[in-house]
């Protein structure tokens, strides 16, 4: 009875002021937020967005950037299923602090986890810090999924950030799916007399629903 | 999307009793008349719950995302009720995961409005008992939500309802918690994964400061320390208005629900917090009243693990800002108080990590790498007197462990051997040695001053550092003092009536008797050397605190302090020593305000008479400084102008008394006469302190206390119990003299009359002519060493060759005044006290607590 196929929690991290708020902002509600203040400990939207002919619900969860929430924002790595790490592209400290968010990301995440660089704020010309170079390096070199550059203020890319990340999970998700079911016709071919092989697929399966919440 | 298309007849009976609850206006609440036939509809068909629910939870899906939020309400209210009502259907598990998706699917909303009812419909489906287990349910989005929830900004999304929004997260958090604890398969609340969002949520809101200022302070919560509250469900809405009040319940709650399995989970993210939100930072008001609600809530036993998490925090913040320590160590000192008790066997390991930390820091602050050496002593400071705290919460045997170990830590006492950092640490250790036993509270000497530790104080005393020769009188003074007498004599005066000072005497035991029968010569030897070593920088604090310590000693046990006191003014006069002469009479002082304190205690009126002739030929000579009664009211010299003005005209330039003014010293045959009179013993006040500034041991000449003391029975390494000494007045105690009768023979002198020997002593001065002879023969130390060995060989092959019934025949013959059973009764505390003395003094390496025998009087 669900409206949607698959639901996917995607957590969005990085420094402090780098436009992770604004670009949810953006995605979920389509306005930029004037005079937005800091965010404390997460925030949460929703949206559901379509992937071929499939309805996705992504579970958005904004963290803070601010050191002092560090043990609430990690305690929301374990479950995501994309990473979005942002830095601003208009300033260089945001970038230089992607090792430690990478460390951060690598302690807490799955180790699995979709794993995005956003290089944010690319309407601000002439102020630009990293170039795009730099960063598409630095995500070619860290092993990043995909690399983006955005501005939630003229809302370059933003769109597309999401739908990536809605895009490649759904593939990834049918692809897991496929092989469950292949596997669980081979079991059911193979050895429909005996119980204990099926009950172990099971379990895979209830598994693998309760981490995708997989809902149909 | 099935079933979208429900206005046809045929509709199902079920849905059609669901439509009824809806109003045709859209602005109408629920219809409550067909609410409750659905209700019974609902109960009477069981089977037909589980499809209400989904129809119900689709129309409110639907009338969400027109924004009708009339309509969503209606919904939820019909599921809330048809969820109480059927809680105990066969199909309430599935209607369960309807009403949770209804209950999800508003928290999804992204409108602060709709988070509240969920909240509110959560809470009730909380608080509903499933009969049967839950297995694929999972809570982990509502705990994502709630605790997002908690953290609401006020200056986004929530606007000014920032605080319901947070308080509907504390509930929501609450009553994922109670869900899973009453569900036995649920035991995954307390994965550290879901620890790490409730903990920070709650402790957030807790710290949140209030409108009126910055800072944390606990005022607006109403306290349920002690009062074991029993807050579990019991929760009341008005009391939980602000998140504040709000969340320190639910901390409550969680510690107070959390299995000792499960308790790392719940406090490490307390601990995590702590550090992220520099909450460590002194005064950590915040951190002491999460970790006392955390030791109030948990199970009692558990209360050690708390403390074990603390101090391998603090492990971890070795190299932290000294602050961060410091409040650790505050923390660690509010906390374990109320843990008390319930530490037991783990509080050896909890005391010596908490040394062990001391240490560190002390070798840090050495090191030089310390670039802020106040803040450094200021954790030494708050470790201290975390240990002090910790040792005040224990029962005092756990108190004397400590004391032991703590002097089991301290480092090399050889001065030649020890090591730059060493003298430091001594240092800090004698003063949490000091804070230990300022909180125990002395019933036998002998159970608080085993030999090693004795033997240690004995040896602090009269260590290099002034400072920590001070604390080792103050440890004397506390450990000795039992009657609350020591802070009137800290600075005892010249006391023209000693009634002024107002003490508290008390018969003494006979087991401290013992004690001090063998220990006195020690201690007052060691009293003597600090008073030589005493700081001339310092003096007035110094002598003071040797002199409180000697006035304690008498109160508490005796006089052979008389012996000491002459000694002293012996050492005042010897112009070998390089004093100067402030110290000089300062000594003079000492002895003869000791004098005077001691004579009016033992209420020896001669003795009295004697002192203030001294002190009153003092005052008219008037020597600078050797004026006692300058300072005392009601003083005849006082009014007397002539005193004045004899201090002009006689003192002619002298600056203390030399061996020549007779008159203005304490004469030791006077004295005796005195204690004599009295029916006390006097002789051994005749025998001199061997003084020897540059060792402690002398060698068997003049003083025996080594020698006379403990008998050492060299053939099975064990101290015979007899401590027979000469004959002497050091077991007379002040105490004793209330029931004194005069004695004539030496028996009833002594106590230990089971022991006694039938040798007659060296001198049995029955005359004043014979104590005038003996003084006056000329002193042979050798030959006294001699005598002395010889008569502990006599002593010694006494009991070795004797056996014990035997003695006890001899002796009861001998005297037939003493009474068997009660010497056997004696005997046997005094054999408990040595098997305990050798069993505990051994600070190098300590026991298991359970392992010590104690006596039945430790307790
Ligand atoms: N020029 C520009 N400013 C932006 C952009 N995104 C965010 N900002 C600004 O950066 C500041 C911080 O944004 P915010 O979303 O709160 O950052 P967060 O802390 O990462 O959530 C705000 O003042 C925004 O107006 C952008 O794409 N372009
Ligand atoms: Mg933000």
């Amino acid at each position: 009875m669900e409206d949607y196929k698959y639901l996917f929690k995607v957590v969005l991290v990085g420094n402090a002021g780098v436009g992770k708020t604004c670009l949810v902002r953006k995605f979920t509600q389509g306005i930029f937020p004037p005079g937005q203040s800091a965010t404390i400990g997460v925030d949460f939207m929703i949206k559901t967005v379509k992937v071929g002919n499939d309805k996705i619900k992504l579970q958005i969860w904004d963290t803070a950037g601010q050191e002092r929430f560090r043990s609430i924002t990690q305690s929301y790595y374990r479950s995501a299923h994309a990473i979005v790490l942002v830095y601003d592209v208009s300033c260089q400290p945001s970038f230089d602090c992607l090792p430690e968010w990478l460390g951060e990301i690598e302690s807490y995440a799955n180790r699995r986890v979709l794993k995005i660089l956003v290089g944010n704020k690319v309407d601000k010309g002439d102020e630009r810090e990293v170039p795009e170079r730099i960063g598409r390096d630095f995500s070619d070199v860290n092993q990043f999924d995909y690399f983006l550059e955005t501005s939630a203020l003229d809302a370059t890319n933003v769109d597309q950030l999401f739908e990536q990340v809605a895009t490649r999970l759904t593939n990834d998700m049918k692809l897991t799916d496929e092989r469950v079911h292949q596997f669980r016709a081979d079991a059911t071919n193979s050895s429909s007399s005996t119980g204990g092989p099926i009950k172990l697929i099971d379990r895979a399966q209830t598994q693998l629903n309760s981490c995708c919440t997989r809902q149909s | 999307m099935n079933g979208l298309c429900c206005c046809t007849p045929c509709k199902p009976r079920y849905r059609r009793l669901v439509d009824s609850i809806y109003p045709r206006a859209v602005t109408d609440g629920l219809l409550y008349s067909n609410m409750q036939k659905l209700t019974f509809y609902a109960i009477s068909h069981p089977e037909k719950l589980e499809r209400i629910g989904e129809y119900l939870v689709m129309r409110m899906v639907r009338d969400l995302s027109r924004q009708r939020p009339v309509q969503v309400k209606i919904a939820v209210e019909a599921m809330d009720q048809l969820l109480q009502a059927c809680h105990s259907s066969p199909s309430l598990p599935q209607f369960s995961e309807n009403h949770l998706r209804m209950v999800q699917r508003l928290l999804e909303s992204n409108n602060a409005k709709m988070e509240q009812l969920a909240t509110d419909s959560f809470v009730t489906f909380s608080n509903i008992e499933e009969s049967s287990p839950s297995y694929h349910r999972q809570y982990d989005f509502f705990i994502d939500k709630f605790s997002q929830m908690c953290h609401a900004n006020p200056q986004a999304a929530y606007g000014d309802d920032f605080r319901l929004a947070r308080c509907a997260g504390l509930r929501g958090l609450r009553g994922v918690v109670w869900k899973s604890v009453t569900d036995d398969l649920h035991p995954n609340i307390w994965e550290q994964q879901h620890m790490d969002k409730i903990v920070p949520s709650i402790l957030f809101n807790l710290q949140e400061p209030d409108d009126s200022g910055k800072g944390f302070s606990s005022s607006q919560i109403p306290k349920f320390d002690n009062t074991f509250a029993d807050s579990t469900q019991s929760h009341r809405v008005d009391d939980e208005a602000t998140p504040k009040v709000l969340s320190d319940r639910c901390l409550r709650e969680l510690m107070g629900k959390a299995s000792f399995g499960s308790l790392r989970a719940v406090i490490e993210p307390v601990l995590k917090h702590m550090d992220l939100h520099k909450r460590w930072t002194p005064p950590p008001s915040f951190a002491i009243h999460v970790f006392r609600a955390i030791i109030y809530s948990i199970q009692s036993q558990n209360s050690y693990f708390v403390i074990q998490e603390l101090i391998n925090h603090l492990d971890s913040m070795c190299s932290a800002d000294a602050s961060t320590r410091i409040g650790i160590a505050t923390v660690l000192s509010s906390i374990v108080s109320i843990a008390g008790t319930s530490i037991g066997p783990l509080l050896l390991s909890i005391f010596n990590s908490l040394l062990k930390h001391l240490r560190t820091s002390v070798d840090f602050e050495r090191s030089g790498k310390c670039s802020d050496q106040p803040a450094e002593k200021m954790y030494q400071e708050a470790l201290i007197n975390a240990m002090g705290d910790f040792a005040n919460a224990l029962p005092d045997y756990q108190k004397v462990e400590m004391m032991m170990f703590t002097v089991g830590n301290i480092p090399n006492l050889d001065e030649r051997k020890s090591k730059q950092g060493d003298e430091f640490l001594q240092h800090v250790l004698v003063k949490t040695l000091l804070k230990v036993a300022t909180k125990y509270r002395t019933a036998y000497l002998a159970t608080v001053f085993t030999d090693s530790f004795l033997d240690t104080l004995l040896l602090l005393a009269l260590v290099r550092d002034p400072q920590v020769r001070l604390a080792t009188q103050q440890i004397f003074h506390t450990l000795l003092d039992r009657h609350d007498n020591a802070a009137n004599l800290v600075h005892l005066g010249y006391e023209l009536d000693v009634s002024d000072v107002q003490l508290t005497v008390e018969k003494c035991s006979r087991a401290d008797q013992m004690f001090m029968r063998k220990h006195i010569g020690e201690i007052t030897y060691m009293l003597l050397r600090a008073v030589a070593l005493a700081d001339e920088n310092d003096l007035n604090k110094h002598i003071d605190a040797v002199l409180c310590t000697m006035s304690l000693l008498c109160i508490e046990s005796l006089i052979e302090l008389f012996r000491l006191s002459l000694a002293l003014q012996q050492l005042a006069l010897d112009s070998k020593q390089n004093f100067s002469d402030a110290k000089r009479n300062c000594i003079h002082n000492m002895v003869a305000k000791y004098l005077n304190l001691s004579a009016q205690l033992i209420a020896n009126p001669s003795l009295c008479q004697q002192v203030q002739h001294v002190v009153s030929c003092r005052a008219q000579r008037g020597i600078p400084g050797l004026n006692l009664l300058l300072n005392v009211k009601d003083s005849p010299n006082n009014d007397d102008p002539l005193s004045s003005s004899a201090l002009n005209s006689t003192s002619q330039g002298a600056t203390t008394i030399t061996e020549e003014d007779q008159t203005l010293l304490f004469n030791a045959e006077d004295i005796a006469e005195s204690l004599k009179a009295s029916g006390k013993d006097a002789t051994r006040l005749f025998v001199p302190f061997n003084f020897n500034m540059n060792g402690r041991k002398n060698d068997g000449s003049g003083d025996q206390w080594q020698n006379d003391t403990p008998n050492f029975d060299s053939t099975d390494g064990r101290e015979s119990p007899s401590g027979y000494k000469t004959v002497g007045i050091d077991d007379v105690s002040v105490d004793m003299s209330v029931d004194w009768t005069p004695p004539v023979s030496r028996k009833q002198s002594r106590r230990n009359t089971i022991f006694s020997i039938v040798n007659p002593p060296k001198l049995n001065a029955s005359t004043v002519d014979d104590l005038k002879a003996y003084a006056n023969a000329t002193f042979d130390p050798i030959e006294e060493g001699r005598k002395e060995k010889e008569l502990t060989g006599s002593i010694l092959s006494e009991i070795r060759n004797t056996d014990f019934e035997e003695r006890v025949n001899t002796n009861e013959s001998l005297n037939e005044k003493s009474d068997l059973s009660k010497s056997i009764a004696r005997l046997l505390v005094r054999n408990g006290e040595m098997t305990r003395v050798r069993d505990i003094g051994r600070p190098a390496k300590p026991k298991n607590l359970f392992e010590i025998e104690l006596p039945s009087f430790a307790y």
